[in-house]
């Protein structure tokens, strides 16, 4: 970049760290060890002083699970399959949310490499755990509507029922046209899958990008100038923390509608 | 042309016209919350949440064009 001066090195892909039996760890992975290290602390306190009398971080808890799991039995409307699901859509939650305002945690994105490297860094603005997230959500919807009932699924997919009820010579155009949209629904999936990972993975870079940029761009802008811009970091990563795991909800909950007898 | 101008151009030409779409996306969904709001006072928390549920979504496409920036100008 021209007119900011020592800046460090703006990438979107993470650094690596170091390397294990051949396997590259990078920063976004370390970080994510971190969170993982957060919520199992928080687990076990929770488990720890858990009382009939609440305190307010069991209050918030509890606040979180019932929100989640009346949108689960809204959207799926039978208590069991509600709780099959439950513990995935939680735990999405619970593990975008930490990751997103890993940045708050203090001293931690101070911790240098030798060669210079950031040792931790944000983990959700590396586009590898946004995609693998996203790709796991959709493939499991798939699978999930292949065990139910696999023959609808497929008859669903590539449209197989529309071609052996064609009675008349209107009927070919009207099967053209459903191949037509079956082909678009399969493109549909690939962009659900893009979508939900650039969704969270943009709003986390632009976020850390924009804080970045603003703190090098002069000398005056360093110390209270960025302010607004971690409150508008923090608040995007908590709404995209739960539009994630809602829109699981609605993807699934989709699929095991259109393969129901 | 340089590719180095193209670069910068191409980077901003990209956030710019994205962002268009959603920010009149955006005006649409609140406005109508706040008509909603207005003729119907007591489900007000109600419409609120459910508006930013929807905000964050229509977002999403100005979301994309951004990302589409950041990899022009850093990763290509």
């Amino acid at each position: 970049m021209y007119l900011l001066s020592s800046i460090p090195a703006i990438s979107i892909k993470s650094a690596t760290v170091f390397t294990i039996f051949g396997y590259s760890i990078n920063s976004a992975m370390m970080g994510m060890f971190i969170v993982n290290l957060v919520l199992i602390a928080l687990g076990v306190y929770m488990f720890k002083t858990a009382n009939l009398v609440p305190t307010r971080v069991q209050v918030l808890f509890e606040s979180i699970y019932d929100f989640f799991l009346d949108n689960l039995v809204s959207s799926f409307s039978s208590k069991e399959v509600a709780a099959k699901f439950l513990p995935l859509i939680l735990t999405l939650f619970l593990s975008i949310l930490v990751a997103n305002q890993f940045s708050l945690i203090p001293l931690l994105s101070d911790l240098h490499h030798s060669g210079g490297q950031a040792l931790f860094s944000v983990p959700t603005s590396d586009f590898s755990l946004p995609i693998s997230m996203a790709l796991f959500v959709v493939i499991l919807s798939h699978l999930i509507a292949l065990k139910i009932n696999p023959i609808k699924h497929v008859s669903n997919t590539f449209k197989i029922s529309e071609i052996f009820s064609v009675r008349s010579f209107g009927d070919l155009g009207n099967l053209c046209l459903e191949l037509f949209l079956g082909i678009l629904d399969i493109v549909g999936e690939f962009a659900k899958v893009v979508s939900l990972s650039a969704r969270l993975f943009g709003n986390v870079l632009a976020g850390e990008l924009m804080v970045l940029i603003i703190t090098y761009i002069a000398v005056f802008t360093t110390y209270f100038v960025p302010i607004p811009f971690i409150f508008l970091s923090i608040f995007s990563g908590v709404i995209q923390a739960i539009i994630f795991p809602l829109l699981t909800v609605q993807y699934l909950a989709g699929m095991m509608e259109s393969v129901k007898k | 042309m340089e590719v180095e101008a193209a670069r910068l151009l191409a980077a901003g030409i990209a956030i710019g016209f994205g962002a268009i779409g959603s920010g009149i996306g955006e005006g649409i969904i609140a406005g109508r919350a706040l008509e909603a709001m207005a003729r119907n006072p007591e489900e007000s928390s109600n419409i609120f949440s459910k508006m930013f549920v929807a905000l964050a979504i229509c977002e999403s496409t100005a979301i994309y064009a951004l990302v589409v920036s950041f990899i022009i100008l850093f990763a290509v």
